[in-house]
């Protein structure tokens, strides 16, 4: 007779969790990375420029490169955790030949819509045709390179990344100058297309050699969008959230035209961009301790829990998870924390330093300290998606992103040394929200990783 | 529509050929003038399934319910129901006590699980709640350090836990007397239909369900066992996570036995068996298995000369439970010994396939090929006009149709002594003692004995024919199936006819039949 309730062959399952663990440490790079690199990027462009071109051609570049990475960043974010997820899964799997497909694939949707999108823009730019044609071809670019470094990051393959960047930049570097000095501003832009055309060829090159496979296109990371339309809204309302009070302020009352719907405000721009390169050091420190300390005790916990640990050994591993976490943070802290401090003391020197009017000392302090609240909100939301904890994370997000444009436009209507308090709070009120969350969530760590491992024959 | 009688099969008719789907066969052959419904229990509703049965125009319905029902990836519940505090409590209770192979509350703990609509909401509350989470720490935290692997034990905990009581939520035909042909699930539902309805229930054991589930957990691989990387201690884990699925089975069969009017088994060996396990004595009664005889007894009786190859039959499916390879061993020595003779492996070949190569590659590696054959299902009636003997070397066995076959057809029979089989080739009531053995009993897996066995008849024909002329006798006189059917038509009959209608309140979400 035959025992049904009860069959010999694999009803116990093993899953192993450390799929998910790759995925978030991508998420990490990739959101950290385009934002240094179009800090940096920019700023060694103006410096080399600056002696070739009128200082208004120079801006509207700056302008318009600007609004290239918030644009791509934003609107690429709605795609990246989804694809993120997708990869991370095909690579636990083992199943290398379907990355490139994937990628021909969000390559082609990428390059579609980002041209639909800079078309409809630059149409009413109101920029000249070849520096609207640049722009377009640049947006298209920038979008497919962010793209393109999901991929490689999949596959670890951050040095074939850096030296792609490394060429590209050059290259733009180099036909920026020259585009400088022939032609103005379509000649920067081209010139600056073209290394960027160059630089989201090098990953696609890249890509293809890295990952050889049987078939053209594989759409399935369709399914992983549709079945996470949370990961969509949390890529890009993350992203929104970080470009929201600018953007208030370029189309506010503060705004600066300075050609077409290219808005600018210098003031806060230049203070905003100072206080993000304050935060580089937290930046790098972070994505090494990620790696290191945190990584390998939150791969530790899994691999303890894999291994058939008992429950007391698994709470360990949690505590000691959670030492080496607070161990990060507060080295964190005392190291950005130190510097960020130093920074808003020493603001008014910093200032004339940099021989930027005395009258911004009270806004730059306010960028410093947003920033250093910015860089822990980021630290302890992919900390949050480590531990399973995407759906706040996006709640989170929108949360940050609407009490950010919210708030930036309130203090529009306020005495004018209330500016830049929109950001300072939208980033204070979100990250006390999140710690809440994010302790609340530790504390259910066990519960939540093991009921949500799904049941199904 | 209401049926007379809904039968409550696991795992067996009609989508599994075996001793029990045969007498399903038999029951339905012997009263059409019932109507009857058939409740399949499986395992999950993907196994594809074959029915290897005609189902006769008295069956009225059929209808599947999987033991595995879980909701689509992704398909979550928004809304679950929020329980009582009172209502956690049964759960608990229920699952303790199947831990601990007790009898657990059916009649508090189905109304609860009924009004649970759907998989997804039955895993919302059971599974992914934060009550049931602290249910399981605090079960868990019980058993005391034990240093138990929690990743298993929660693993562990889902499917005992899960699959009898979203089963219970099953949709049960509208019938008037419940009768399961097994404990396990279907004695569960068994209980259930007696537990909502009134119904009288009635249970017919063939195996001893819980003691077959003993054998396959002893002899499993996919339950946890031990641990490589040093964490447990050994001796203590190696059985906890069997025992546990042994007591599920067991608190199953109580709930089984506490419920239901009528115990039925083949023999008494199984009769003792059922109450040690807490079934009534005083509800207790046996009806063996029958065949019908005029089939059988028109097979002359075989008489061979010494220097004839001897033939050899075993009758069964090719899987562990039926220990093939005792036989393939004894085989062995029948052939080291020069005995002439030539075995027929009849059944069916596609239940255990790994099994059936391990076996195959033992034929190949005892060197047996040429005197061994796999005819795969065949007509046994057509067979046993060609055999000399039947053997059996199961591990297991209730109440094997072979022996009443081959010994109706004038057979000896050379059995290991399980079961049945002992009180069938040597009788069981006085007068059957008294006509003598029909073959001869061996010890399990023992190919010596089974050999020595086998020899002893081949060597004397004599001896064979007087066997097989006693195993006619035997048949004929107390495993008719005729004489057999109609004692269970009587008991329908009693029950049929006592007065007790009732009505099945509506399953959730549909009116009443």
């Amino acid at each position: 007779m035959a025992g049904i309730g009860f069959r010999l062959q694999n009803i116990l399952r093993q899953e192993s969790y450390t799929g998910l663990i790759q995925a978030y440490v991508y998420a990490a790079v990739v959101s950290v990375g385009p934002w240094l690199l179009s800090i940096l990027g920019l700023a060694l462009i103006g410096a080399v420029a600056q002696f070739f071109v009128a200082s208004e051609e120079l801006k509207l570049f700056r302008l318009v490169v600007t609004y290239t990475y918030a644009g791509s960043l934003i609107l690429t974010g709605a795609i990246q955790m989804g694809t993120t997820r997708y990869l991370a899964d095909r690579v636990y799997l083992n199943d290398i030949k379907a990355l490139a497909p994937c990628y021909h694939w969000v390559g082609a949707i990428t390059i579609l819509g980002g041209g639909l999108f800079a078309g409809i823009f630059y149409t009413f730019a109101g920029l000249d045709l070849r520096s609207s044609v640049a722009g377009v071809l640049l947006f298209q670019a920038v979008c497919l390179t962010w793209m393109g470094m999901l991929f490689l990051s999949a596959a670890k393959d951050y040095i074939a990344i850096v030296r792609a960047f490394a060429l590209g930049y050059g290259l733009s570097l180099a036909s920026t100058g020259m585009g400088a000095l022939y032609e103005g501003l379509p000649g920067m832009l081209w010139g600056f297309a073209i290394g960027q055309i160059v630089l989201a060829i090098l990953l696609s090159i890249r890509i293809q050699v890295e990952f050889p496979t049987d078939r053209f296109s594989d759409s399935d990371v369709l399914e992983s969008w549709k079945r996470f339309p949370h990961l969509a809204i949390c890529g890009f309302t993350y992203n929104l959230g970080i470009w929201a009070d600018k953007i208030a302020f370029w189309a506010g009352p503060y705004g600066e035209r300075v050609r077409g719907i290219f808005y600018c405000m210098p003031s806060y721009d230049l203070c905003v961009f100072l206080g993000y390169l304050t935060i580089v050091p937290a930046m790098c420190l972070f994505l090494i301790r990620i790696e290191t300390a945190f990584y390998r005790r939150y791969s530790g916990l899994f691999g303890v829990i894999v291994r058939g640990a008992d429950l007391p050994t698994i709470r360990h591993a949690k505590e000691e998870m959670i030492e080496a976490l607070k161990l990060s943070v507060a080295r964190l802290l005392k190291t950005q924390g130190g510097f960020s401090l130093a920074l808003l003391i020493g603001a008014p020197s910093l200032v004339e330093y940099l021989g930027i009017p005395p009258s911004l000392v009270p806004l730059l302090r306010i960028a410093i300290l947003s920033s250093f609240l910015q860089v822990l909100l980021l630290i302890l939301f992919l900390i949050m998606l480590y531990l399973e904890q995407q759906r706040e994370v996006t709640v989170l997000s929108v949360f940050f992103a609407f009490s950010n444009g919210v708030l930036t436009v309130l203090t529009f209507f306020l005495d004018p040394r209330f500016l830049g308090w929109g950001y300072l709070l939208s980033c204070l009120l979100t990250l006390l929200i999140a710690l809440i969350v994010f302790d609340r969530g530790i504390r259910d760590l066990e519960y939540l990783t093991f009921t949500k491992q799904p049941l199904h024959t | 529509m209401r049926s007379d009688v809904c039968l409550l099969l696991e795992g067996t008719y009609p989508y599994v050929a075996g001793g029990v789907s045969t007498w399903v066969k038999q029951l339905l052959d012997a009263m059409p003038q019932l109507r009857f419904s058939i409740l399949f229990i499986g395992a999950n509703a993907h196994q594809p399934r074959e029915a290897k049965y005609e189902i006769p125009p008295h069956v009225v319905e059929l209808r599947e319910v999987f033991v595995h029902d879980y909701p689509t990836p992704g398909k979550r519940c928004c809304h679950p129901l929020r329980l009582s505090k009172e209502e956690w409590q049964i759960i608990e209770e229920t699952q303790m006590a199947m831990a601990q192979g007790e009898a657990f509350p059916i009649d508090k703990i189905a109304p609860i699980v009924r009004r649970w609509k759907t998989p997804e909401e039955v895993l919302a509350i059971l599974d992914q709640s934060r009550e049931s989470w602290e249910i399981r720490v605090k079960q868990y935290e019980a058993l005391g350090n034990q240093g138990l692997s929690f990743l298993h034990y929660f693993w562990t905990h889902r499917f005992i836990h899960i699959p009898p009581l979203q089963l219970l939520r099953a949709d049960l035909p509208y019938a008037r007397i419940y009768h399961a042909a097994c404990t396990g699930y279907a004695g569960m539902l068994g209980a259930l239909a007696h537990a909502l309805t009134g119904a009288p229930f009635l249970l017919t054991e063939h195996g001893i369900y819980t003691r077959e589930r003993r054998i396959e957990i002893f002899h499993s691989e996919w339950i946890h066992e031990s641990d490589t990387e040093g964490f447990l201690d050994l001796s203590r884990t190696q059985s906890y996570f069997k025992r546990w699925w042994t007591n599920l089975f067991l608190s199953l069969s109580r709930v089984a036995y506490q419920a239901a009017d009528r115990i039925f088994c083949l023999f008494e060996k199984n009769r003792q068996l059922q109450i040690r396990d807490g079934a009534p004595a005083s509800r207790t009664a046996i009806i063996p298995n029958g065949i019908d005889t005029e089939r059988f007894v028109k097979i002359p009786l075989r008489e061979r000369s010494r220097s004839e190859p001897f033939q050899i039959g075993f009758v069964g499916r090719v899987c562990a439970i039926k220990d093939v390879k005792t036989l393939l061993r004894a085989l062995a020595i029948l052939k080291a010994r020069s005995i002439a003779f030539h075995a027929h492996i009849l059944g069916p070949l596609d239940e255990e396939k790994d099994y059936v190569e391990e076996c195959r590659a033992l034929t190949g590696a005892l060197e047996l090929e040429k005197f061994v054959t796999y005819h795969g299902r065949v007509n046994v009636l057509s067979f046993l006009p060609r055999l000399d003997v039947i053997v059996l070397t199961s591990i297991s066995e209730g109440m094997p149709f072979v022996i009443l076959e081959g010994n109706c057809a004038g057979l000896p029979v050379v059995t290991t002594d399980v079961g049945a089989c002992r009180e069938m080739v040597e009788g069981r009531l006085p007068e059957d003692r008294k006509l003598g053995p029909s073959g001869i009993v061996t010890p399990v897996a023992s190919p010596a004995a089974t050999a020595a066995a086998l020899e002893k008849i081949a060597r004397n024909p004599t001896l064979q024919l007087q066997m097989g002329r006693t195993g006619r006798q035997r048949v004929l006189n107390y495993y008719d199936i005729r004489d057999v059917m109609n004692q269970y038509l009587s008991e329908y009959e009693r029950y049929l006819f006592a007065g007790r209608v009732s009505e099945i309140p509506p399953a959730p979400g549909e009116d009443a039949a």
